[in-house]
Parts: structure tokens; sequence; C-alpha cells
């Protein structure tokens, strides 16, 4: 005689489908940046790459874009999953078209959120890291383009749309940077040479949120501690 | 408590279970859901009542929380029969009332919480979180996604039941003629239930074995053991790492020999 099925036997379970957590980088690569910034950014890049990977969850969950903004604002890199992503070598050149850039990127997360719920895929709330050593070149306070970007980055904040996270490298403006930062988070200062600080804590961050669940708080490590590779500039 | 019963010809009987999550284990914390069940005898028809609570991960004492939603709840429903929007109102004040003896916050006590009234003819549910409640009807065979999670957009944000405005939250639905209803936290949302085009939808090759599974006869008298093996089992813990409860109330129109009439 046959032993009985078990309920689990008789039972099949859906696919199983991992939140996804989207990030998009809007990286300066201005002229400004070249020689050692750009150097370290893209070692940068390959840090937070291989620390993704080498995370079970954060190399399912975590999807990567990047924008860059220099002699034009490109998309180098559309939203892609860790195991496909393979980070780029910027060269910096040009001005610092950062308005444009950071419409590009909220943009690309709002594709990103609705392709997310057309597949039924369940999502984190996206995050935005702007990185700059300068200012935008291609809006100025309160003409059209900057009204747009501060519309399109404090409401996206209070509607709780993405976290935008803007970081300034020496020597960022960073009174400008903290205008265009939502009010409830200053922009950070890069301390000198911690790129790879940064990018270890940003990497880390996506792994406890791509380990999250229901109510969960996230306790970040705090980048402007004694330790953290930030200061708050106001 | 009374887990099932037999009146004029029907019988019901619930179901369930609560397992500890695997990143719970790996976290060596204890399981944070809760589950009561209880079938009366009524003057007039069998009644199940069920309240369902998953402690949120954010909350400190998170099983307490929802230990304290699913008795609270409960015992107002047995004074209150049909009344389970009363009884999460019910539940969220003794949380509230429990946080203050305490000297902690209603946050640390932050839980979600599912409250269910079932009769032959009508089941009512109240609702705050995530979590999912499928029924069948007993005439047409049909399943019914009676109440989903609440709305929110990211998959690890939620309305608890603490919140301030959460009363506004509470999701109310009825239903008739239900001959099978299950009650789940967020840890099997996603065995039986999948999203497309933005919506919920039931994932019929789960919920249909498991709805046939504990309405075939005779009644299944290792239901609820079925359920834990089925719940800590490889297939289950592939959707979710997080705790898991399921609770399953059975009307069904014959009456089991095997259990003395009320």
């Amino acid at each position: 005689m046959e032993p009985a099925e078990s309920l689990e036997d008789m039972v099949t379970i859906p696919y199983p489908q991992h939140p996804h957590c989207a990030t998009v980088l809007v990286l300066d690569t201005s002229s400004s940046m070249d020689g050692t910034k750009i150097h370290e950014l893209n070692e940068g890049l390959q840090i937070f790459t291989s620390e993704l990977l080498a995370d079970e969850l954060a190399r399912k969950r975590v999807d990567v874009a990047i924008v860059t903004f220099g002699s034009k604002v490109l998309v180098v890199q559309e939203f892609t999953g860790m195991s496909d992503f393979t980070p780029p070598t910027l060269t910096a050149r040009g001005f610092s078209p950062m308005g444009e850039a950071i419409l590009t990127g909220i943009d690309l997360v709002k594709d990103r959120k609705e392709e997310y719920r057309a597949m039924g895929v369940d999502y984190y709330r996206p995050w935005i890291f702007v990185i700059t050593d300068g200012y935008p070149t291609d809006m100025r306070r309160g003409d059209e383009r900057w009204n747009r970007v501060i519309e399109a980055v404090h409401g996206g904040e209070a509607e709780q749309k993405f976290l935008f996270w803007m970081l300034g490298v020496d020597p960022a403006d960073m009174q400008i940077l903290h205008e265009l930062s939502p009010p409830n988070r200053s922009p950070l200062k890069l301390k000198e040479a911690r790129f790879a600080d940064m990018f270890m804590w940003l990497s880390k961050s996506l792994t406890k949120i791509s380990d999250s669940r229901i109510g969960d708080d996230i306790m970040l490590e705090n980048p402007v501690g004694p330790q953290g590779w930030g200061i708050i500039s106001l | 408590m009374k887990q099932e019963c037999t009146h004029n010809g029907k019988t019901v009987r619930i179901y369930g279970s609560c397992v500890q999550g695997a990143s719970h284990e790996r976290e060596g914390k204890e399981c944070e859901d809760s589950w009561i069940g209880e079938v009366l005898p009524d003057t007039e028809s069998l009644r199940a009542l069920i309240a369902v609570s998953d402690g949120l991960g954010s909350a400190m004492y998170a099983k307490l929380g929802s230990s304290i939603a699913v008795s609270s709840a409960l015992s107002h429903l047995e004074a209150n029969r049909g009344a389970v929007f009363e009884a999460a109102c019910h539940a969220r004040s003794e949380l509230f009332r429990v946080a203050e003896d305490l000297g902690i916050s209603p946050r640390d006590l932050a839980c979600t919480l599912i409250v269910a009234d079932v009769t032959p003819k009508k089941a009512s549910v109240a609702h705050i979180g995530d979590g999912i409640v499928i029924g069948k009807e007993g005439d047409t065979g049909e399943y019914l996604l009676i109440s989903g999670p609440g709305p929110s957009e990211y998959v690890n944000e939620v309305i608890p039941l603490t919140a301030d405005d959460s009363i506004d939250s509470i999701r109310c639905t009825e239903v008739m003629g239900i001959s099978v209803l299950a009650v789940a936290t967020d840890g099997c949302q996603g065995a039986l239930s999948t999203r497309k085009d933005g919506g919920l939808e039931i994932f019929y090759p789960f919920v249909a074995p498991l709805f046939t599974y504990f309405t075939r006869t005779p009644f299944p008298d290792t239901g609820s053991s079925d359920l834990d093996t089925l719940l800590s089992g490889e297939k289950v813990k592939m959707v979710s790492d997080d705790d898991k409860t399921l609770v399953i109330a059975v009307i069904s129109e014959e009456a089991d020999d095997r259990v003395p009439a009320a």
C-alpha cells in the first residue's frame, strides 16, 4: 500500500519572488572629477559591486542603475540585478548637468516601480544617491529646471516615493546641495579619500534593507560618526 | 479552547499552526506571531472565532503585543458575537493599557491583527496590517479573496494596530455562506496569493488542495500538526523566511459522528 500523500506533496507554491530594492547612483563625471577622484569613484563602484554580490539576499534583491553627468547626461547602466551588473569604468570630462541627471534618476525609479507592479514584484522604497564635487551647471536657483528638481526631490521624499541622498566631495558647493536635498535629510560631505568607506556603507545599508521584513526598523550605521566616512555640512 | 463542535447536523472545526521563521531562527529570536481560535455552540448556529496577529520586527515586545492582541480580541468576540471591528478596537485599547502599565510605548507592542467571526450564514472579518483571508463559498465552490494586506506601496512598511490613526485603517468585510476560511500572516501570504498587475490574486495550486485536504471526510484528525509540517517544510520556507501562521475554519453540512453534539 502506498503511503498517503502529505499535505506538502499536494500543494504547489508560486515561483518565489524576492522583493526588490531599486537603487540609482547619479554620479558626477565632470572634468573637475578627473584624476584621483574619478579613479577612487571607479574603485568604489568595484567595492560596492563585490560587497553586494557577496551577500546572498542583496545579490537577488538589489537592482542598480547608474546615471552620469559630465559632457552630457548618460544612463550608463539601466536597472539590472546585481548578478548581471558589471561596474563601468567612468571617465571625467565636461560640465555638471546635475539637474537633468537628478530628474533622469527620478524617472528611472518611477519606471522601475511600474515594471515591478506590472510583474507583480514586491519592492522596498528605492534609493537615489547623488555624488558630486561641484554644483549644477544646467540650472540656477529659481529657474524652471531648478524648480522642477526641487519639486521632484522634495515632493518625492515627502510622498515617500524614494529616499534621496546627496553626497558632496570637496570642493562641492554644500550650500547648493543643502537646498537641493530634502528638508529632512542634510547632504553629507565625504571625508577626504573615503570613497571606499562610503561605498562600503552604501552596500551594507542596502544589504540590511534587502533583509528587512514587515515593520522592521532599519538601523543604518551612522555615516557621520567618529568612524564614519562623512560629515554633515549645514 | 474548544476547536471543534457539532450542532444541528453541522460541524465546525478550526485547525491552526504557527511556526518560527528561518530569519528568527538564525537570530535566536522567538516566533512573534500569535493565533487563537475557538468554536462556540450558538443558540441558532455554530460559530468559529479566530484572531491572528503578527508582532512587528521593530517592536521591542512583539510577541507580547501579538499575544495580547489575539487574546483580547477573542475575549471581546466571545461576549459580543459578530462584533469584529469592536473586537479589534478593544485589542488596541488593551495594547495601550498594557503599554501604560509597563511604562513602555505602544509602539513596543506593535502588531497586525485579523479577527474573524464565522457562522454557516456569514463570515465577518476585521483586518489591520498585512496578512490575508481567503474563503470558499459553500454553495458555489467559488474561492474569495476576502481581505488582503493593507494599502502600503513598500514591502517592509505596514500600519500596525498601535499606530495613532490605526482605527481608520481597520478594514471590515462580510461574506455570506462560507464553508472554508483561511486566515494567515504575511509569512504565508506568498504561498496563498500572488501579485499581478498591482493587485493580489489567490494562488489556486496552493489554496485549492489545502482546502480540499481539510474538507475531506473523514475530517483529518491530525489537521493542525499537518499544518505544522506544511509550514515548517521546505516548500513554504522558500516563500518567506518570516514567521508563519495559518488558521483554517471548516464548516461542514455533515455531522461528524466522532464529535459529541454540543
